[in-house]
């Protein structure tokens, strides 16, 4: 083994995150930039990944990640919610699954905490995402006690992180111009600004993201003078709006 | 003592035992009673909570056997429940025991009562009211049916102390009605005043007359409350709520408070049920557990499962969760002296080798069906309504296109969704009114304020153009056609907007926010 590997590993040993263990058991984010620069060669499962940052974007990663570990781990999965809003339609415009996702709503801060204990600890969860907007030391150690106690992956989505937590990693997404707005004032893919803040072992890294329908997942953006041509995968919709700019 | 409002000004509704020695009786004038004890202390009658407080009782007695009824208030002011104790005398030792125990219960928690045993409910009724210590004293081991009247009143027995107890031997009940005035058999005020103007005044004058001039005479109320009590008519007693399937309780020699130990007992309660349902092939749906306090207050709590389950360990856990949430008991009087475990729904569950079955899955369930007992705890606390699946519907009404549905058990479908155009990752539960500014007609704004943040468009996609379906009758929201448009702001965030109503000049358009997108 390199010794940069053996000593990292020593690192998240001493940390309390053995790496050993969960080696085999971390999930591919699907986005070769992100895997290799993390630790782990992906998110470990059986902790708490902090997402926060602009609402509807953190709500866009969490599922783009939730739509992947459904897919690579074939568990159902939970999300806890405070509010009535998810939408089925969009949610699975992310290619995710919704006949194994149990939607649970509580308005209770403390329902919401314990219904994600409950989950994480269940073991037969896949991943947990749960949002929390006032997530401290004390309620996220419990929930990365339950987390591994389950082997679950969990996701804490948060409109802000203020407090510090005992999460294995934060990222922090805000919405990114889409892909291409000229010559038209249009939409283009999704694009997001990931950030990532904190990782225990790693370092903090921030990555453009993209939205690709053909790859039905999370790629990374490359910028406009590297791209091809035209895309490929404009819609109707898209390219009606350019004619009647044009 | 109460009154209530009678025909002429107020009369007395009910008295108690001292209050009967002084002469009083229901029915008379207030101001008579008044003039006959000057220190009369009076209540006003409420006959609601007198109700209530029986239906009470009766479920506090409950405990004793699951066909328990109200009898209903009488006029004076007494009232009754029936106990069918078919079968379960021989859990306490026997009838007398029984009668003993419930009496015994209920005059530590104030109520004056009598009750008895007789193979009829008219029988028991009667004796309960009606009978005399004399009459009957020996228990009888074999019953076919048995029923008990227990009387509990405000009024003392006549004449007798309040711990009689009444036990007719089993097929005796004609011997010890006979000589019970004809009020005994359930009738009317109307009724007993025409019999007794004809000299009809015991239930043995009427069965010396020939049943044919009696039916003929005074109708067939009179001859169905005779076969009632003698047993020629059977007479089911309905209930409060359907009997469960399987009971099992336990009583503590010293009422409990803890909650330790009352989830201990809960276990073991579990425990043995579980014991029998596998016997049975069975597995609960739906349980019930009584907790009877002290102050003849009744707790329960209800635990559903979304299949059927008999894991004491799982069930534990949803009994735990209602449990905790039960108010703390106030003081010593409130400590729990028993508690039953009532089944009342089970389905079929086969034998199933617990324990291993997550890892013989195979691979392709990765339904929710692994969750059920998870989604049962969540549902427990948070309520059916809140532990949902989003499901597609038929409707390209936004709004509508989705329905988030119950957790149940049976076949989770996957239903495709289809995605013809984007949605949005949240969709408000409301579209929210927003104030835009759109300078071309027919065309997206380029800026707009929602929640009293200022947004500039930098580029939107649309338009979407949804009409309401007019095939459905209610159009509740007064919906017109709108105009969807994808919009992205200066700084990447995406919103769904639309504008209610076609464009037409010189009316301002309205602008709504439905929806986020990542």
């Amino acid at each position: 083994m390199p010794v940069p590997a053996k000593l990292r590993q020593e690192i998240a040993r001493l940390e309390g995150l053995d790496c050993r263990a969960r080696d085999k058991l971390s999930l591919s984010t699907g986005i070769p930039a992100i895997d290799e620069h993390l630790p782990w060669h992906g998110l470990p499962v059986g902790c708490i990944h902090e997402i926060h940052g602009d609402n509807s974007a953190a709500t866009a990663f969490c599922t783009a990640l939730l739509a992947r570990a459904n897919r690579l781990r074939s568990q159902p999965a939970v999300w806890i919610t405070d509010e009535e809003a998810l939408y089925g339609p969009g949610l699975a415009a992310f290619n995710l699954s919704l006949s194994d996702l149990l939607v649970v709503l509580s308005r209770s801060a403390t329902d919401i905490l314990w219904a994600a204990e409950e989950a994480l600890r269940e073991g037969t969860v896949g991943t947990v995402v749960a949002e929390i907007t006032d997530l401290d030391l004390t309620a996220s150690r419990r929930l990365q006690l339950a987390a591994e106690a389950g082997m679950t992956l969990g996701l804490a989505l948060r409109p802000a992180s203020k407090s510090t937590s005992a999460s294995v990693t934060r990222w922090r997404i805000e919405s990114a111009h889409s892909g291409f707005s000229f010559p038209s004032r249009t939409v283009g893919p999704q694009r997001w600004a990931v950030q990532l803040e904190r990782c225990r072992g790693g370092q903090p890294k921030s990555w453009l993201l993209e939205w690709c329908d053909a790859a039905g997942g999370l790629t990374l953006a490359t910028p406009l003078s590297d791209r091809p041509a035209l895309p490929a995968t404009g819609s109707g919709m898209r390219a009606a709006s350019l004619a009647r700019a044009g | 003592m109460e009154t209530g409002a009678g025909h002429n000004g107020l009369r007395l509704v009910a008295v108690n035992a001292a209050a009967a020695a002084g002469g009083l009786r229901p029915g008379l004038p207030l101001a008579d009673a008044r003039a006959l004890e000057p220190t009369l202390r009076v209540m006003s009658a409420s006959p609601l909570d007198d109700q209530r407080a029986l239906a009470a009782l009766a479920s506090w007695c409950s405990q004793y056997s699951p066909w328990t009824a109200p009898s209903g208030l009488e006029a004076d002011g007494s009232a009754g429940i029936w106990i069918d104790i078919t079968g379960c005398d021989h859990l306490f030792g026997g009838e007398a025991e029984l009668l003993a125990s419930l009496t015994a219960r209920l005059r530590r928690h104030g109520y004056t009562a009598r009750a008895a045993v007789a193979d009829t409910p008219g029988a028991a009724w009667a004796i309960a009211r009606f009978g005399h210590p004399h009459t009957f004293s020996r228990p009888h081991p074999s019953r076919g049916r048995n029923n008990t009247s227990e009387k509990s009143d405000s009024l003392p027995p006549r004449g007798e102390g309040s711990g009689w107890l009444g036990i007719v031997p089993p097929g005796t009940q004609t011997q010890a009605l006979t000589t019970l005035p004809i009020a005994a058999l359930r009738l009317t005020a109307a009724q007993c005043e025409e019999l007794d103007r004809l000299g009809l005044r015991r239930v043995a004058d009427l069965l010396a007359l020939p049943r044919s001039s009696l039916t003929a005479r005074f109708g067939g109320e009179l001859i169905r409350r005779l076969d009632q009590a003698l047993g020629d008519l059977d007479e089911p007693i309905s209930p409060r709520e359907p009997p469960p399937h399987l009971r099992f309780r336990m009583n503590f020699p010293e009422a409990v408070g803890r909650s330790e130990d009352i989830l201990e007992a809960t276990k073991r309660l579990l425990t043995a049920a579980s014991a029998k349902l596998e016997i049975l092939g069975q597995g609960a749906r739906l349980l019930k557990l009584y907790l009877y306090r002290l102050d003849t207050d009744v707790d329960y709590i209800t635990i559903g499962t979304s299949r059927p389950n008999r894991d004491p360990a799982q069930l534990l856990r949803l009994a735990r969760e209602k449990l905790d949430r039960l108010p703390v008991p106030k003081s010593i009087e409130s400590n729990v002296e028993t508690i039953l475990l009532a089944i009342s729904r089970t389905e079929k569950l086969d034998l199933t080798q617990t324990g291993l079955t997550a890892d013989c899955q195979h691979k392709t369930a990765t339904s929710l069906d692994s969750l059920a007992g998870l989604a049962d705890r969540l549902i427990g606390r948070l309520g059916p309504e809140n532990v949902v699946r989003l499901q597609p519907r038929e409707s390209h009404l936004p709004e509508r296109a989705q329905i988030a549905e119950p957790v149940r058990a049976g076949q989770m479908v996957a239903a495709p969704w289809p995605l013809p155009r984007p949605r949005p990752l949240r969709l408000l539960p409301r579209p929210e009114p927003i104030s835009a500014m759109a300078p071309v007609p027919d065309d997206p704004p380029v800026l707009f304020r929602w929640r009293r943040r200022l947004f500039h468009i930098a580029g939107a996609d649309g338009p979407e153009r949804l009409s309401p379906e007019w095939w459905r009758p209610a159009n509740p929201l007064g919906m017109e056609t709108r105009d969807y448009y994808r919009v992205e702001d200066r700084k990447g965030q995406r919103f769904w907007l639309f504008r209610h109503g076609l464009y037409r000049t010189g009316v301002e358009p309205q602008w709504f926010l439905h929806g986020l997108f990542g």
